[in-house]
């Protein structure tokens, strides 16, 4: 009998083969004209460097062209519009989303009508997308670049903390599989030939969960506590040391 | 004569090739924990083989990479909670539950000084305390519903604190920060062994027979080739009457299986029986399970989850156990506990 998988998990459950990428900066692409995106506070404030990436932005005018960007293999990570995000996948691009990016601030109650809340969604979600390829990033370092996107969002929160307009609510470092899937649904986007489970094969929460649970080892810090409440993630059963990544 | 000759050589021919013809394979990924340890009965004592199955076991360090795992049909079943094929079959996987592998096994632990307080057969005691827990963990879900059947508002009484693994519970336990916290088998036994802390409940206590790590299958395969799942659930209801009749070749067989204390593994599985290793799928308990995840708000919409139960494989299976055995009494009791829990 065997005892432990260890080819098959490595090789599922890495993106890719694990190419280094100790010697050459993340490239992540973001939409120049939106307001600062997590990548941009995480550059800021240090995060990167805390989780020991060195990482370019590179901007892009148009969400189109860096999603073409993403596919072409010109940068290694986006951070783009939800919607744009979304319909590339419907449309076939092999693409992941791991993390959030921006999200909308909290619509009225009076106002919680579904589609209210979806064109809200659609009109100011940001994700964060990878291209799908055998030989793409491995998934400790998506895990640790989360890790600082997350960060970052922390950091954030509490630079924030006493401004009178404060935009916290706009951020969300969560992929909220629930909220793009509403999106996808109020936009039409899955089609009869599409199998239930397509949207979700191209959200990878699991980098996001992994990304929270190692930030929650190294501190109990109450803004990722936070974030843990609100995520929704396979419990971990095991003990730590047997874990892949 | 000749003609006979070549007649014979023929059919040796066939019988031969019949007899070497390879058994169908099934991959089963599981997580370590105790009461899987059917799998294992199984695998010793050549029931697979014996169904007419070839059965290989893979284990993983998570639920999570186990289900990607059946997700990218690198396995044909898999042990992984109940939770997160709930998850994935929400989010549009499509799976089916066919099986089950630990009936109970949650126990809230708290310290010692704490156990006279939290003591009694009441849930009331909960009323008020903080309770460190694994959000979507099994014992979360079922502790939630069990206040819930004794009419208890958890929102509203109790305060829950998530942390992110069963060591954390046991920690956040131990110093203090939670009054008491849910883990799960051997968690509690490692905690009152290695950190002296206590067994106030177990959730079995006030919640009978609840579901833990089901059987699922994804439902195309399972669909294209009923009877070898039928021949692989036919060799769990076997291991199960050996699990109940064979005692210490059991604990060795988990024990030398999962590298887990011995002590502890007799103490979980016959002398405090604190969960049941049962192959029958509990199709209510998997639907009552669902209800609480969806009472909890983890889950924002529902979804029919009971298309996603098939109960008609084990029924089969065990009737096929049955008709080979049919005065065997361990065999019709399971007979009565699927008729009342599916």
């Amino acid at each position: 009998m065997k005892a432990v998988i260890l080819l098959l998990t490595i090789m599922l459950f890495s993106v890719g083969n694990g190419t280094s990428y100790a010697d050459s900066p993340l490239r992540v692409g973001y939409l120049v004209q939106a307001k600062e995106d997590l990548s941009a506070i995480a550059d800021r404030t240090g995060t990167f460097s805390e989780e020991g990436l060195a990482v370019k932005r590179i901007g892009y005018r148009d969400a189109g062209k860096g999603i073409q960007a993403l596919q072409s293999g010109t940068i290694d990570i986006g951070i783009f519009p939800a919607r744009e995000s979304l319909r590339a996948i419907a449309s076939g691009k092999r693409l992941h989303i791991i993390a959030g990016g921006q999200a909308p601030r909290e619509v009225s109650p009076l106002n919680e009508l579904a589609e209210v809340i979806a064109d809200a969604d659609a009109g100011t979600s940001f994700v964060t997308v990878i291209r799908y390829q055998r030989n793409g990033l491995a998934k400790p370092l998506l895990v640790r670049f989360t890790a600082a996107l997350i960060s970052a969002y922390r950091n954030h929160r509490l630079a924030a903390v006493g401004q009178e307009h404060s935009s916290q609510q706009s951020y969300d470092p969560n992929p909220g599989y629930w909220r793009l899937e509403r999106i996808w649904r109020s936009s039409g986007l899955q089609k009869r030939s599409m199998k239930r489970d397509y949207l979700s094969r191209h959200v990878y929460e699991e980098i996001y969960c992994d990304a929270l649970d190692s930030l929650l080892d190294r501190s109990e810090d109450p803004i990722y506590k936070e974030l843990a409440a609100t995520a929704v993630c396979v419990p971990d059963c095991c003990p730590k040391d047997k874990k892949k990544s | 004569m000749k003609r006979i000759i070549a007649l014979a050589l023929l059919l040796t021919f066939i019988s031969t090739s019949v007899m070497a013809a390879p058994l169908p394979k099934l991959r089963v990924g599981y997580v370590p924990e105790p009461a899987h340890g059917l799998y294992f009965v199984a695998k010793e004592k050549g029931y697979f083989k014996e169904e007419g199955v070839d059965v290989e076991l893979f284990q993983f360090g998570s639920a999570s990479e186990g289900m990607a795992a059946l997700k990218a049909e690198k396995l044909d079943i898999g042990t992984f909670g109940t939770t997160a094929p709930l998850l994935f079959i929400s989010k549009g996987s499509d799976f089916t539950f066919f099986g089950g592998m630990m009936i109970g096994g949650q126990a809230i632990i708290t310290r010692p000084e704490k156990l006279a307080e939290l003591s009694g057969k009441d849930l009331k005691v909960y009323k008020g305390k903080k309770i460190g827990l694994v959000k979507l963990s099994t014992g979360d879900v079922v502790f939630k519903g069990a206040l819930k059947k004794a009419g208890i508002d958890y929102k509203k009484d109790l305060t829950f604190v998530e942390l992110g693994s069963a060591a954390a519970v046991v920690e956040a336990v131990k110093k203090g920060s939670v009054d008491a916290g849910l883990v799960w088998p051997p968690h509690f036994s490692l905690a009152e062994k290695n950190s002296g802390l206590k067994v106030a409940h177990y959730i079995e206590e006030f919640y009978p027979k609840y579901t833990c790590c089901r059987i699922v299958a994804p439902t195309d395969k399972l669909n294209a080739d009923k009877k070898t799942y039928k021949k692989f659930l036919a060799a769990l209801i076997r291991a199960y009457k050996f699990y109940r009749t064979n005692q210490e070749e059991t604990v060795q067989i988990y024990t030398n299986s999962l590298k887990i204390d011995e002590d502890i593994v007799r103490n979980e599985t016959y002398t405090k029986k604190v969960a049941e290793s049962n192959p029958d799928p509990l199709r209510k308990g998997i639907l009552d399970f669902w209800q609480h995840i969806l009472d909890a708000g983890y889950i924002p919409q529902d979804y029919p989850v009971d298309k996603h139960i098939n109960t008609d494989i084990y029924k089969q299976a065990l009737d096929s156990v049955i008709k080979k055995n049919p005065k065997d009494k361990i065999y019709q009791e399971m007979l009565t506990f699927y008729k009342k829990n599916n």
